[in-house]
């Protein structure tokens, strides 16, 4: 199967396994995907660990994908309950990946059970990671707008027109996805990201930490993934020349590469 | 194809092949798997990755944007076409020529009732002299690219017995329905006095080799 529906807290939550059939002691490695995504951002690097053995966990955040609402608007709550699905899945420690708000969740995740995390991963981020009033306020009015500007801005202008899986439309996935939402999900989500209090938020953080930064994001600049990095002990960086925010479409493999190196086996 | 992403499938309830467990892929769910993909994504890997029609967004404009004129092209191509056909019909240097219109073609009714509008723009026709005349008429011609495939604006050429088909002897070819001297062509969108003109030059050299 592709993935399991589990119960937190009453409610349903969707977690993709990358169809992998992992043997008991497995090392386990969670991914949690952005603002407005859901599992399906992470089809490439999921199925890629679960041939490895891996146990995965994809998590749909509350409200996205597959997963029961509502929404959760603030990071720390996120980061509890990204614990209480591990604890329901029985994972005990995990690599922890992340994009862009799913890489704030990771952080805090690893900073408030830094023996739960392994490694982490932080794609596209940014502490903080404030959110424009424009964007948030058509997300608030769940406007089109909305999914227009977080979709072009998280792209870069050099992959207009190709794609890594030939035939896709690059911007049209990111569209699609979006357009998928709940009523309120997205604000909720950028709420969550804009709210994020970066202050020693990074603290306790001792496992490898990796940061991918793509040279052409402008939603988290790469520059601000790099001051994330360098205030965490063992952190090393990726950078991606040429690449916007949604690195996990425009650049899948170079991204998994990436991930190879820090994901424990 | 072109797939939106839009689609509801698990809705439907109509595309186990998305929606449930699929054994060609250890039981994935396509739909679970790949979410606003979930379609795209099965086709490619099963169906156009296999065959090999994968097609780029690039060529897919490219084909729109050919499409747009093809109408007033087609007109050309046969217009052309059947300048060229009457030429070769006549010539000394040629034994018979293969298109649908002349009332010499067993189709030929067959062809009016089908395409009243034309039979195209590509046909064969045999040249008197056997495999040298073939070799030496189409080395002679200057417009006519000397190509494989058909349909292209410009015109193209190709005689079989000493290219495409050259390892097969005359009787192989025969039994294949080849002709020594068969020559086929695709006429382009050029003007048809410069494509008679080569020809013309082409068909004296390779009778005179032949002689």
């Amino acid at each position: 199967m592709s993935g399991a529906r589990i119960q937190v807290d009453g409610r349903t939550v969707y977690v993709g396994t990358g169809s992998g059939h992992p043997d008991p002691g497995a090392e386990s490695v969670v991914f949690v995907h952005g603002a407005g995504m859901d599992h399906t951002v992470w089809a490439l690097p999921a199925r890629h660990f679960a041939r490895q053995g891996l146990r995965v966990a994809a998590v749909d955040l509350p409200g996205h994908g597959r997963s029961e609402g509502p929404p959760l608007d603030r990071i720390d709550t996120l980061a509890v309950w990204l614990g209480e699905v591990l604890d329901a899945l029985a994972i005990p420690t995990a690599a922890v990946v992340g994009h862009s708000m799913g890489s704030l969740v990771a952080y805090r995740f690893a900073s408030r059970m830094p023996d739960r995390c392994r490694a982490l991963a932080l794609l596209g981020t940014s502490a903080p990671m404030p959110v424009t009033d424009p964007l948030l306020n058509a997300a608030k009015d769940n406007h089109h707008a909305a999914i227009d500007m977080a979709n072009t801005w998280s792209h870069s202008t050099g992959t207009l027109g190709s794609n890594a899986n030939p035939g896709v439309w690059m911007l049209g996935v990111g569209e699609r996805l979006l357009e998928r939402s709940a009523p309120g999900v997205f604000h909720a989500d950028l709420t969550a990201c804009n709210t994020f209090d970066a202050k020693s938020a990074g603290a306790k953080i001792q496992c490898p930490v990796l940061v991918v930064a793509g040279d052409d994001d402008m939603m988290t600049p790469a520059r601000a993934g790099l001051d994330v990095a360098q205030a965490l002990p063992d952190a090393r960086v990726v950078r991606l020349e040429g690449c916007g925010h949604a690195m996990l479409n425009e650049r899948p493999n170079e991204v998994l590469d990436a991930l190879i190196g820090v994901v424990p086996t | 194809m072109i797939d939106g992403g839009t689609f509801d499938w698990e809705a439907s309830g109509k595309f186990p092949t998305l929606t449930e467990a699929y054994e060609g892929f250890h039981d994935l769910v396509f739909a679970e798997e790949f979410g606003p993909q979930a379609f795209i994504v099965r086709a490619r890997r099963e169906g156009l990755r296999d065959f090999g029609a994968c097609m780029s967004p690039t060529t897919a404009f490219h084909v729109l944007q050919g499409l747009e004129t093809l109408p007033i092209r087609m007109e050309k191509h046969v217009a052309n076409a059947r300048e060229v056909v009457a030429f070769l019909d006549e010539h000394e240097a040629v034994e018979s020529v293969s298109y649908p219109e002349l009332t010499s073609h067993p189709d030929h009714d067959l062809s009016a009732r089908l395409l009243p509008r034309g039979a195209g723009a590509v046909f064969s026709f045999d040249i008197k002299g056997g495999r040298d005349a073939g070799r030496t008429f189409i080395e002679n011609l200057s417009i006519f690219s000397h190509l494989a495939n058909v349909g292209d604006a410009k015109s193209l050429v190709i005689h079989p017995a000493s290219t495409t088909h050259h390892r097969m002897d005359a009787e192989a070819l025969a039994a294949a329905g080849i002709g020594e001297g068969l020559v086929r062509l695709s006429i382009g969108l050029e003007d048809p006095r410069d494509l008679i003109g080569d020809l013309s030059r082409a068909l004296r050299r390779a009778s005179r080799a032949a002689r």
